[in-house]
């Protein structure tokens, strides 16, 4: 949306208008949260509406009130300057009968109900997305609803008795629009609809059927008019509306263009006058949480904190917990929010205590004492420097905010029980605005222009990571697409406009409102995609603007792992872990890990940028590892705030604050700010910022992408921060800052919930790495990394890895007795032969081989006992289909019974057809398989190469060899170096090194610098590729699997990157020789090239099955994560 | 794919974004599917020259792999290698690539002109099937590939193994093609031509070369067609008379009918008719020895239909008059009107071809709310209005060409956008300069709305004229576009 509503607002004046002209106010608008229909958002419509001079704006989407709580929103800054300015909440009906729309305002809050009542009946009967009415069921909800009818000018009889029947159930409140439709007989059509609005003795109003705020977002409309019917803008012919006026015209154009009908305009402002009816009204009552044993919510609350506090101080609780206890109980009685505190331990009980998952809540409200003592939490906010000074703000009047994570796969039951508890009339997710991203809105555009499919990836591959705004016309032509041609300009121009338009509304992962009344009294419901579930109308934003209260019952994957984690070291170790346990441990060995960044896998310092940070960081200690997650973020990045705080780290003597005020802000952080409390302390603090306009600030970030940007805050924080004495550049970085948490904002209260997961899942993989790889291994897909680098990270810190087995392997990864992990330590990681106490092997489950079943798996373990004899053994006992057992034998599970993937295979093939008879249910039954014995077989052996490609196939790792030590001896003959030489080289040196492309990594935030890692056979090499050098060689970076890169190493301290210059693709060597080229294969005639001229097609049926071969090959490769 | 786009780094079944990453000016433009099937059906066509027995084989490849039945005709081109070196030459002397070979089994001759030189084999298939890889054997994608898992890759290790443990594995189709290609088994092609009854055909023992000689025949072949297809009770739409020239060219005349005929009369005159026109094309070269009519576009035409082709009757079949009158003038000579779906008055009724009609779009109808006049100015014309009233009340009169009307009616305005996305001028959608309107793109920058309007003058003559941009918004213009009576 080009429109900033912010500065927008700024220059906005009431506009001059002669003083003898009637006021207007626009009753029939259709905003874009019609999906598809409306070119303009509710907040354009708003704003356009005031400064045009209406003096009211009806927003009324289709059977849909999921578009108001914006446009009230904008409403609350606007009545500062246009005091007179109403707006007024309906909703257009749509009637699946035929009848006409009819156009709905409730006159108050009753009325109100009753429409939410009316859609959710509509919707709770249709499928998801849609809203199935007829006009019969208005009925029962007319009560208090102003009703205007939208005559269907082809069925004038219809018209007629529409307008019959709602008179009759809701006299006096009925009204028939007139719109100046421009088609060159609206004289004549007003006066009809008067003499039907008369004869019928309902008034006429005056509409104008607004679709768009300002007659230029016509275009924006027609587009979407094709999207909506899937044709293209060159077929689409009359569907389109004729011209551009249906935007919203000011109060002299509509009385001139019913200078015949004034009383049509007069109308508008009497219903105006009967409505009495504002979102702010909403009575939202919170469940009770009463336990039914005569106490308080409060009172329980209070209970239950204290009793919390002795379980957690067993030895006392000091004074300072009282203290903050005490301040705490009491803000939440001030603010009535007991009964929310009390839903979220209920919840967090039912999860930790009747389902055994692992939980841990966080967000501002969480990291309160009150919550640790509930348990909702397990960082004592006291310890670890956590200073949180007012977890509620009392100013803002704000919900608190508490989000739970629960492990991902069993999130489900806990959302079940807050179903069960609350029932499905009170509660319900919040609704998530799926909105036009850059290539949605790119690939639905250039299909309303008939661009092939080719120009469409060619244009969206153009975003890998940016946004189609940054299309430059060098980047265009590199693609092939011209970037002068008309259509391209125009499919650019027009999707850019329709980024961040709904697009329909989905559900949020887990946020749950929950009422003591009714919620289909408040908002409208409608049915999930996923059944047992239901789902409001409006998004996060919505129900923070209406101050309803909100739990947030989310999945975190690394939950999973350490829930699976604890089990393993129960079950195989005897050892009982929790969370709370190993926080207060703070084992220094497990922060002596972090320093050497040897953190694949752990919990959010993983990832290249934060293992890098790492070395230079060095935690120490919890509070470290706080600021080590929030520091990689695009808020301190663009802030420049990390240099900084860096530099501070090593050398505590320049540390200063930019004022004693500030310091108060800033202590925790070395006089550098890191966190989004902190920006917003530093508006207030700093700047002179009222509460309520840093909320403002705060809100205009998060909608920073919808609204292009902060401009008027800007000005005015910078004003601020220097009309109280700071230094300039201080102001810039601190709202650069600002504007980077407005992308991806980081706030301290999570941060320290995340920093104890790292710490936890540090501690794992310093000590069990056996337990902490299978544990990861069994909760994929998630994180950085892709199994192959766990599993090999596992070997490197000694863990035997065994492949899966028929006989051996569970579904999932398990853990075997083994040796010694600290004896078989790789040489790079000697420093942890100490802190490994690994007695286990892995034994990797069935659940890694592709396209193998968990039905199948359980049936296979179920009947297996002591175990399977032969092939024929397992297929006559479990009855699994050939193709799975196929599956089995090309991923090389046949092991234990002495067979090689090819006699596996061999021996699965021979199982149908020829000797049938043994499926016969009679022989099965008789439980004496007719064994008749095959001769046996001597297959051509597999080379080594392609059995190692086939590991990559089967299970996207190979535990025999890495594929590039076949290479080894021919990328030496080219000067290619390992990765492990790399490590010995010094900075600034030329080097060339090559490997499997795991990642390719370009950070929002590193001005485009693309950061790749590659992987061979001795470790990882990583790569940075500078933006100027990526767009020269992008297409070799994003096709090559095997990549050579040639470029300077930089060394600094442990960390190596090489720095790239020029690239090679060595694909196709490393697949020639995975197909076993060399071994035995048939060789193929060259040529017949006795004349020039036509190729000849033998050697291009032989490109062809090579082609072939080496797309199969090329498949079982690891194709490396993008990630943005 | 030839060895230039290899060697550039292109791949098969790439998709053309990587493809263009890889070699950034490609130019690439849609196959067209249509013209390389007509054209290898031409090809497959003009062998039935070499061999009666003429056959496409189409389960592997997309256009097909040609199969000559050559049992007893190669001594005509003196001897098999000397034949399979005549053909191949004359296809490669065309500039395309051919391989072939020649064997005792269709499988054996398929696998040795994809995998091997060109060669002539008559005795030990197996030991020449050997070396050549399973791909060979026309097998399944998923045959091969389980074959080459195993390890088994060359036709010759498969030799070895047990015929009930391939089997198993690979199904029956593998041993029938192993033994289709070694002879074992004998495999019948189905010739091309299916539809040999509806053609006809004349050879010449002298070439012949004049057109009037070309039509005599055609005559004479239509009315041996004709008599075949009222025997079966059918008619045809398209009619093709294929002229064979000695130096191995085909040249093909075809004639379309706009509803099924099989009248011998009609069809002669409209080749007659067509060849008119292609007079100057027409090249006999050396001479034709063979000429075929063929009918294609087949369907069943009853008994009772033939009295509407009598042209005494006085009953003058439109149909007939269309199509006679488009292969002597040419297809775009004879046209009618067709409704377009558009906004823009002067585009919504567009001409088409009578005998190419196409369906007509359902949403095209006009709209009966919008009046249109009676006739359209093939170009509005300026007029001038003086005081109308603003912003869009009716001309009060107009100059057209120098003369004074006075309106004493009018109704209007209809208001028409421009359609804005045919214009050459990008759009400018965002930012409007502050201070000015926020619509003055839709004037201004994209193009100018019209209004109009019906005026009746003193005389009673309704016009329909519009104002082209809106007021307040730049400069407007008046037009006169048309006339309701």
């Amino acid at each position: 949306m080009s429109q900033n509503v912010v500065s927008f607002l700024d220059y906005l004046k009431p506009p001059e208008i002669a003083p003898d002209t009637p006021p207007y106010a626009e009753l029939m608008t259709t905003s874009n949260f019609s999906f598809l229909r409306g070119g303009s958002s509710p907040e354009e419509m708003v704003i356009q509406a005031a400064a045009l001079g209406l003096n009211g704006l009806g927003l009324c989407d289709r059977n849909s009130f999921a578009g108001v709580v914006r446009a009230h929103t904008v409403m609350r800054d606007l009545k500062i300057k246009f005091p007179a300015f109403r707006y007024m909440v309906g909703t257009r009906l749509v009637f699946r009968d035929g009848s006409p729309d009819i156009i709905a305002y409730p006159t108050n809050l009753a009325a109100y109900s009753n429409l939410c009542q009316l859609l959710t009946a509509g919707n709770l009967r249709a499928p998801k997305g849609e809203c199935f009415l007829d006009l019969s069921d208005l009925d029962a909800y007319a009560e208090g609803n102003l009703f205007i009818i939208d005559a269907d000018e082809t069925d004038w009889p219809r018209a007629d008795a529409t307008l019959r029947h709602m008179r009759s159930i809701a006299p006096k409140r009925v009204w028939l629009a007139a719109a100046c439709r421009y088609h060159g007989d609206d004289r004549a059509r007003l006066n009809r609809l008067a003499a039907l609005a008369a004869d019928v003795r309902v008034p006429l109003l005056a509409v104008n059927d607004v679709l768009y705020h300002e007659p230029r977002r016509r275009v924006m409309q027609d587009t979407l008019t094709c999207i909506r019917e899937h044709l293209t803008i060159f077929e689409a012919g009359r569907r389109l509306e004729a011209n551009a006026e249906r935007h919203l015209k000011s109060p002299e154009e509509m009385a001139r263009l019913f200078r015949e009908h004034p009383r049509a305009i007069a109308e508008t402002q009497r219903i105006l006058g009967l409505i009495d009816f504002s979102l702010d009204e909403l009575e939202y009552n919170y469940p009770e949480e009463t336990t039914g044993n005569g106490e308080t919510a409060q009172q329980t609350l209070e209970r239950l904190t204290w009793e919390g506090a002795h379980k957690r101080y067993p030895g006392g609780i000091p004074q300072m917990v009282v203290d903050g206890v005490i301040n705490e109980l009491k803000l939440i009685e001030e603010m009535k929010y007991a009964a929310y505190f009390l839903t979220v331990h209920d919840i967090v009980r039912y999860a930790r205590y009747e389902c055994n998952i692992l939980c841990q809540g966080r967000g501002s409200a969480a990291n309160s004492m009150v919550c640790y003592c509930l348990e909702v939490t397990e960082v004592e906010p006291v310890t670890g420097n956590l200073v949180f000074g007012r977890f509620l703000s009392t100013e803002r009047n704000e919900p608190p905010d508490i989000d739970v994570d629960f492990e991902h796969e069993r999130r489900e039951e806990v959302m079940q029980y807050i179903y069960k508890k609350y029932g499905r009339r009170r509660a319900g997710l919040t609704a998530t605005v799926v909105t036009y991203r850059s290539k949605g809105a790119m690939r639905d555009v250039a299909k309303v222009f008939g661009l092939s499919t080719d120009t469409i990836d060619a244009l969206n591959s153009m975003s890998w990571s940016s946004y189609v705004r940054e299309a430059s016309p060098e980047r265009l032509s590199g693609l092939g697409v011209d970037p002068n041609d008309p259509t391209i300009i125009r499919v650019l121009e027009i999707s850019r406009e329709l980024m961040g338009f709904p697009r329909h509304l989905s559900q949020h992962v887990g946020g749950f409102i929950l009422t003591r009344d009714y919620l289909d009294h408040l908002v409208p419901i409608s049915n999930a995609a996923m059944d047992e579930r239901t789902v409001v109308e409006w998004d996060k934003a919505d129900i923070e603007s209406l101050k309803l209260l909100k739990v947030d019952v989310l999945a975190l994957g690394m939950l999973t792992c350490v829930r699976r984690a604890f089990e393993f070291m129960e079950s195989h170790y005897g050892q009982k872990l929790t969370l709370d346990g190993l926080m207060r441990e703070q084992d220094d060995r497990v922060y002596k890990m972090t320093h050497r960044a040897d953190t694949i896998g752990v919990f959010q310092i993983e990832s290249r940028a934060q293992m890098s940070m790492l070395p230079r960081l060095k935690p120490e200690k919890f509070y470290d590892l706080v600021i080590e997650v929030a520091i990689v973020r695009p808020g301190p990045i663009q802030g420049g705030m990390v240099h900084p705080y860096l530099k501070r780290r090593l050398n505590p003597e320049l540390v200063d604050y930019p004022s004693e005020k500030l310091k108060a802000v800033l202590v925790r952080t070395m006089g550098v700010p890191l966190f989004q409390e902190q920006a917003m302390q530093i508006a207030v603090v700093g700047a002179g910022f009222k509460p309520g306009e840093a909320d403002q600030l705060r809100r205009s970030m998060a909608t920073f992408k919808r609204t292009g940007g902060v401009g008027v805050f800007r000005d005015k924080f910078i004003a601020g921060m220097l009309g109280n004495g700071y230094d300039k550049s201080f102001a810039e970085a601190c709202f650069r800052q600002i504007e980077g948490f407005g992308s991806y904002g980081f706030p301290e209260s999570h941060a320290a919930s995340f920093a104890l997961l790292v710490y936890v899942s540090c501690w794992l993989k310093c000590h069990y790495p056996d337990v902490f790889a299978a544990a990861l291994l069994n909760s994929q897909p998630m994180g950085f990394y892709a199994p192959a680098q766990i599993v090999r990270d596992a070997e490197e810190h000694g863990v035997e890895i065994r492949r899966p087995d028929i006989n051996r392997s569970d579904y999932w990864n398990g853990l075997e007795d083994g040796p010694h992990a600290a004896e078989r330590v790789w040489e790079r990681h000697q420093e942890m032969r100490g802190d490994i106490r690994s007695t286990k092997a892995i034994r990797l489950g069935l659940h890694e081989i592709k396209g193998f079943k968990q039905a199948y798996a359980d049936l296979l373990i179920e009947r297996r006992s002591a175990g399977y004899g032969s092939v024929r053994d397992l297929w006559l006992r479990t009855g699994l289909p050939v193709p799975v057992l196929e599956v089995l034998a090309e991923a090389d599970a046949f092991g234990s019974l002495g067979l090689s993937r090819r006699e596996a295979l061999w021996a699965v093939r021979g199982l149908v057809g020829h000797d049938g008879a043994e499926t016969l249910p009679l022989f099965a039954s008789a439980g004496v398989p007719a064994l008749r014995q095959e001769n046996d077989v001597v297959l051509p052996l597999m080379p080594f190469s392609e059995d190692v490609i086939h590991d990559y196939r089967t299970l996207s790792f190979s535990l025999k060899a890495h594929p590039l030590s076949f290479m080894r001896k021919k990328l030496g003959s080219h000067g290619i170096i390992s990765a492990a030489e790399l490590n010995r080289g010094r900075d600034g040196q030329k080097v060339e090194v090559a490997g499997l492309v795991l990642v390719r990594q370009r950070p929002g935030t590193a001005s485009g610098i693309v950061f790749s890692t590659l992987e061979d056979e001795t470790g990882i090499a990583n790569i940075v590729i500078w933006n100027k050098v990526f767009e020269t060689h992008r297409a070799i970076i994003l096709r090559s699997r095997l990549l050579a890169v040639r470029g300077r190493l930089q060394v600094e301290g442990l960390v190596v990157h090489v720095v790239a210059e020029s690239f090679t693709d060595f694909t196709g060597d490393l697949i020639a020789l995975a197909n076993g080229k060399s071994i035995g294969d048939a060789v193929i005639a060259r040529g017949y090239e006795g004349k020039s001229g036509p190729p000849d097609p033998r050697r291009l049926a032989e490109i062809k099955s090579t082609q072939d071969n080496d797309r199969a090959a090329r498949a079982a490769l690891p194709g490396g994560r993008n990630f943005h | 794919m030839d060895e230039a786009a290899a060697h550039a780094g292109l791949v098969l079944s790439q998709s053309l974004s990587d493809a263009r990453a890889i070699c950034p000016n490609l130019e690439a433009r849609e196959i067209d599917r249509g013209y390389i099937a007509q054209a290898f059906a031409d090809f497959a066509d003009w062998h039935s020259n070499a061999s009666p027995i003429v056959s496409v084989l189409t389960d592997q490849a997309e256009w097909g792999d040609l199969i000559l039945d050559i049992t007893g005709v190669s001594h005509l081109f003196g001897g098999e290698a000397r034949m399979l070196d005549r053909l191949m030459n004359r296809l490669a002397g065309l500039g395309i690539a051919v391989s072939g070979a020649i064997a005792p089994s269709v499988g054996a001759a398929w696998a040795l002109a994809h995998f091997a030189m060109p060669q002539v084999i008559e005795g030990d298939m197996e030991a020449v099937l050997a070396p050549l890889p399973v791909a060979g054997l026309r097998l399944e994608a998923a045959q091969i590939s389980a074959l080459n898992q195993l390890g088994l890759k060359r036709i010759g290790q498969l030799f070895d193994y047990d015929r009930r443990a391939l089997q198993a594995r690979f199904g029956a189709t593998l041993l029938l093609k192993l033994d289709q290609a070694r002879g074992f088994i004998e495999e019948r092609v189905t010739p091309r031509l299916p539809l040999a009854e509806y053609y006809t055909e004349r050879r010449f023992a002298e070439p012949i070369g004049l057109m009037d000689d070309v039509l005599m025949t055609a005559r004479d072949l239509s009315f041996q067609l004709s008599g075949r297809l009222e025997g079966e009770g059918l008619g045809a739409q398209s009619f093709h008379l294929f002229l064979y020239r000695v130096d191995h060219k085909v040249m093909t005349l075809s004639v379309n009918a706009s509803r099924a005929t099989r009248d011998a009369l009609h069809i002669t005159r409209l080749f007659t008719n067509r060849a008119e026109r292609l007079l100057g094309e027409y090249d006999a070269g050396f001479g034709i020895d063979m000429i075929r009519l063929a009918a294609s576009s087949v369907l069943p035409l009853g008994e009772t239909q033939i009295g509407v082709f009598d042209v005494r009757d006085g009953t003058a079949d439109l149909d007939q008059l269309y199509d006679r009158m488009a292969s002597r003038l040419g297809p775009l000579a004879i046209m009618r009107n067709k409704f377009v779906n558009t906004h823009i008055p002067e585009q919504a009724v567009k001409l088409e071809p009578a005998i190419a009609r196409t369906a007509d779009d359902p949403h095209a109808a006009p709209d009966p709310v919008l009046k249109r006049p009676l006739r359209l100015l093939p170009q509005p014309e300026p007029v001038t209005v003086a005081l109308a009233e603003v912003p869009d009340g009716p001309p009060p009169g107009m100059v057209w060409r120098r003369i004074n009307y006075r309106f004493v009616k009018a109704s209007g305005p209809e208001r028409v956008g421009v359609e804005w996305w045919s214009l050459e001028k990008p759009l400018v959608t965002s930012e409007a300069p502050e201070g000015e309107p926020a619509d003055i793109a839709i004037n201004d920058g994209i193009g100018l709305t019209r209004d109009y309007y019906i005026a009746e003058d003193e005389g009673g003559r309704r016009f329909w004229l519009f104002r082209e941009g809106l007021y307040g918004r730049g400069e407007q213009r008046w037009y006169l576009h048309g006339f309701f009576a």
